[in-house]
């Protein structure tokens, strides 16, 4: 191996090792490089001390005199990398940076790996990084800070120039988990925005930034953006999401390779670092530039569709439109954000989540008013009363229905109710699966309604074996998301399943042949759906229900049908969600 | 020895000085021993900690950064010692020899740093774009593969690259200068 060739695999180990990316494997290749060459050592030490002098903050912490707490001294000791801003606004050396990898890459010689004998291999230890815990003692340093401010002037250096004098144009009126590059610069709602040329890093989360002229834009991290105008954006890299009204048509993002001009829509923005750059209009036209100098090219693109621009082939092709793959809205009070769903999954919330897929699936409400992990099937005689679900703001509760029975924490009664046995089977669940192991025996399995398997992420389901109620807070489900709700929409029926174990089940006279159930939905104590005495063999029930912004309680029930048994009744809503819109 | 007789305050002032002056040798001696960036981070502040509660016995005048890198190798041992079942490391043997070279280095870290500066304004965009993402905007390398769609390994080998750049540069003007 060529010197430089060694020294720069040695520099590639090195920095890892600094990051602490280095594997077992490779510090033992780094061992063996180094090996007895001096040279080596020295090369890296130098090296160290190079990456350490970049790393380096100049935040020190010197304890307080008093024994109250440190002050920290923060000066930037050194600026190495100053006058490089103007590399970042400058879109074109995107592309000669990735331009440079892909060469360099294919252009170098193989770095031969060191092997390392079995001994070096046993010296290897797994990384595990230990926090320090310091305790800072001593006195206080609270007249200090005046006699020494002369002092930290020579060496303070602000690594982010201030922002050059603009105009103001845009408030950041939320956040959403935001962390920012340089987290000394205070970013917070209510900022105001001035236009500017200086890049605004974010590494993580969303903000929403809303133009004085009623633009809005979502910008996801890792992201780096600049308002450059009352009407424009420069996004260099990340994700951006505008919804812009027609007093604001013009509104314009900019990225490195891709102008889009709004002609009064929503749409989203995807910039890669590669300068490759995804548009996607959800309503509304657009105008798309692409392309540099004489090479420009302009095509509009309308609602429904999506283009790519690849900057390596500086050509446009159709992609499909993905309508939630953006932030649209967020909503910090009660962290939650918006994708452009159009349902909410009511089984997703009988597992525990809010209803956008963060649920566990074969979690459900037991009658102690848990949410957890349901599995032990059995039958049990339910309480007589309503139970509030503890640990989610959206089930309001869980109940037997026997004659008149309570269906909500406001205390209202429904007295429609048949009389039944007062048993359940296993809970209301997010999922859909049936096992009996008792004298009876069936093997776990998924419920099937029309041939299709329920209870899974693609085809969730809530399964409650009767006699079972289960109540929604739409309330609180509006509050939180923001959202209107039109209507709820499900399936229901019992799982043809039973039919394919009815052979181990018939000698068991509690076992009837077609086992009856019955469906219903209630809505503030009133029925809005029912479906009496159905069996696995009827066709599958569907459900419509129609919402109002008024509406608060929205109650599922399955109960024991005429056979007056609910032995048999596997009875599922599937796929039951709350059908939505921007308000 | 610091004289008793100054005041806490003034005390503050003389160590704030002299660490201000000498932070970057002390920094890069120990960058040199503890090679993972967040542990060399930890046992600088320790060793901060560890200069103020025994500035007492310093003597002014004195090599304040040799005073300082000497505490520093003692919290390297302890930090070694502590390491020695559940990290990696460099073998006893290659770390006395990394020690040697961090002796005779740490002390001319203020004009390597010079050299570096100009060094780095030497370097074509494209390289400083890279160290600026990788280092001005406190990226990790893994954060910075995340963002392009470049494997870590690319990353960490343009880095790589860059850095001997650099090397040769930094190199090239201390043997000008004299300095080595």
């Amino acid at each position: 191996m060529s010197d430089s060739k060694k020294y720069i695999r040695l520099s590639e180990l090195m920095l890892s090792f600094c990051d602490g990316d280095l594997t077992p494997v490779e510090m033992a290749e780094l061992e063996a490089l180094i090996g007895d060459d001096d040279e080596a050592i020295e090369y890296c030490v130098d090296l160290l001390m190079d990456n350490s002098f970049f790393c380096q903050t100049g935040q020190v912490s010197v304890p307080n005199k008093s024994g109250g707490d440190s002050s920290v001294v923060s000066s930037k000791i050194v600026e190495l990398l100053s006058g490089a801003d103007e590399i970042l606004e400058d879109s074109s050396f995107d592309l000669e940076v990735w331009k440079m990898l892909a060469d360099a890459e294919r252009a170098a010689e193989g770095l031969p790996r060191q092997k390392c004998s079995s001994q070096e291999q046993e010296l290897i230890r797994k990384v595990e990084r230990q926090k320090g815990n310091y305790t800072i003692k001593r006195s206080s340093l609270l007249t200090f800070a005046a006699s020494i401010a002369a002092i930290l002037m020579v060496v303070i250096f602000i690594k982010f120039a201030p922002p050059k004098t603009g105009v103001e144009v845009a408030t950041l009126v939320d956040s959403l988990n935001a962390k920012w590059a340089d987290a000394t610069i205070p970013v917070g709602h209510g900022m105001r925005l001035r236009t500017s040329h200086t890049p605004m890093f974010l590494r993580e989360g969303m903000v929403e930034v809303l133009f004085d002229n009623n633009a809005q834009v979502v910008i996801e991290g890792p992201a780096e953006f600049c308002v450059m105008g009352d009407d424009r954006v420069q996004l260099s890299y990340g994700m951006l999401y505008a919804e812009v009204p027609n007093e604001a048509i013009g509104f314009t993002v900019n990225t490195p390779t891709v102008k889009v001009i709004d002609l009064g829509t929503e749409f989203g923005v995807k910039a890669g670092f590669n300068g490759d750059v995804e548009l996607h209009v959800v309503k509304g036209k657009t105008t798309m530039i692409s392309g540099h100098g004489g090479q420009k090219a302009s095509q509009d693109v309308i609602a429904n569709e999506a283009k790519l621009y690849s900057a390596q082939g500086q050509t446009t092709s159709d992609i499909q439109c993905a309508k939630q793959q953006f932030a649209r809205d967020i909503d910090s009070t009660h962290q939650f954000y918006w994708r452009g769903q159009e349902v909410i999954s009511l089984a997703d919330m009988v597992g525990g989540g809010n209803g956008f897929g963060i649920g566990m699936l074969n979690a459900g409400v037991s009658y102690e008013g848990q949410i957890g992990i349901l599995d032990a099937y059995s039958s049990d005689t339910g309480p007589t009363e309503f139970v509030p679900v503890q640990g989610s703001a959206f089930v309001d509760g869980v109940f037997i229905p026997n004659g008149p029975t309570q269906i909500n924490t406001a205390g209202v009664f429904y007295d429609g109710f048949e009389q039944t046995n007062n048993k359940y089977w296993l809970g209301v669940l997010n999922g859909a699966w049936h096992q009996i192991d008792l004298t009876v025996k069936v093997t776990r399995h998924q419920l099937r309604l029309n041939g299709f398997e329920y209870g899974t992420e693609d085809r969730p389901a809530i399964y409650m074996a009767s006699n079972q109620g289960v109540t929604f807070d739409l309330q609180a489900i509006r509050q939180h998301t923001g959202m209107r709700i039109r209507e709820f929409t499900s399936l229901c029926g019992l799982s043809e399943t039973y039919g394919d174990h009815w052979d181990s089940m018939k000698k068991y006279s509690h076992f009837m042949e077609l086992p009856k159930a019955t469906f219903q939905v209630l809505v503030d104590g009133e029925s809005r759906f029912i479906k009496k005495d159905m069996t696995y063999k009827d066709p599958v029930g569907t459900i419509s229900v129609e919402l109002t912004p008024t509406d608060r309680y929205l109650t599922l029930v399955t109960t024991q049908g005429s056979d007056k048994s609910n032995n048999g009744d596997w009875t599922l809503f599937a796929e039951p969600v709350l059908q939505i819109e921007q308000k | 020895m610091v004289d008793k007789k100054l005041d806490n305050n003034r005390a503050t002032e003389v160590f704030l000085s002299l660490l201000m002056a000498n932070q970057t040798r002390i920094r890069a001696y120990i960058a040199a021993l503890v090679p993972n960036s967040n542990d060399a981070d930890d046992i600088m502040q320790e060793t901060i900690t560890v200069m103020w509660s025994k500035f007492a016995d310093y003597e002014v005048g004195s090599n304040f950064s040799a005073w300082g890198t000497k505490i520093a190798y003692y919290n390297i041992l302890t930090y070694r010692r502590k390491k020695s079942k559940t990290g990696l490391h460099f073998s006893e043997d290659l770390f006395e020899r990394f020690m040697e070279a961090a002796d005779r280095k740490y002390s001319t870290s203020d004009e390597r740093l010079q050299a570096l500066r100009n060094c780095v304004k030497k370097l074509v965009p494209a390289d400083r774009k890279l160290l600026k993402l990788r280092y001005d905007l406190n990226s990790t390398v893994k954060h910075v593969a995340g963002c392009t769609g470049e494997p870590v390994k690319r990353i960490y080998r343009a880095l790589a690259r860059t850095h001997h750049k650099l090397y040769r540069c930094v190199r090239r003007t201390l043997v000008e200068k004299g300095v080595i």
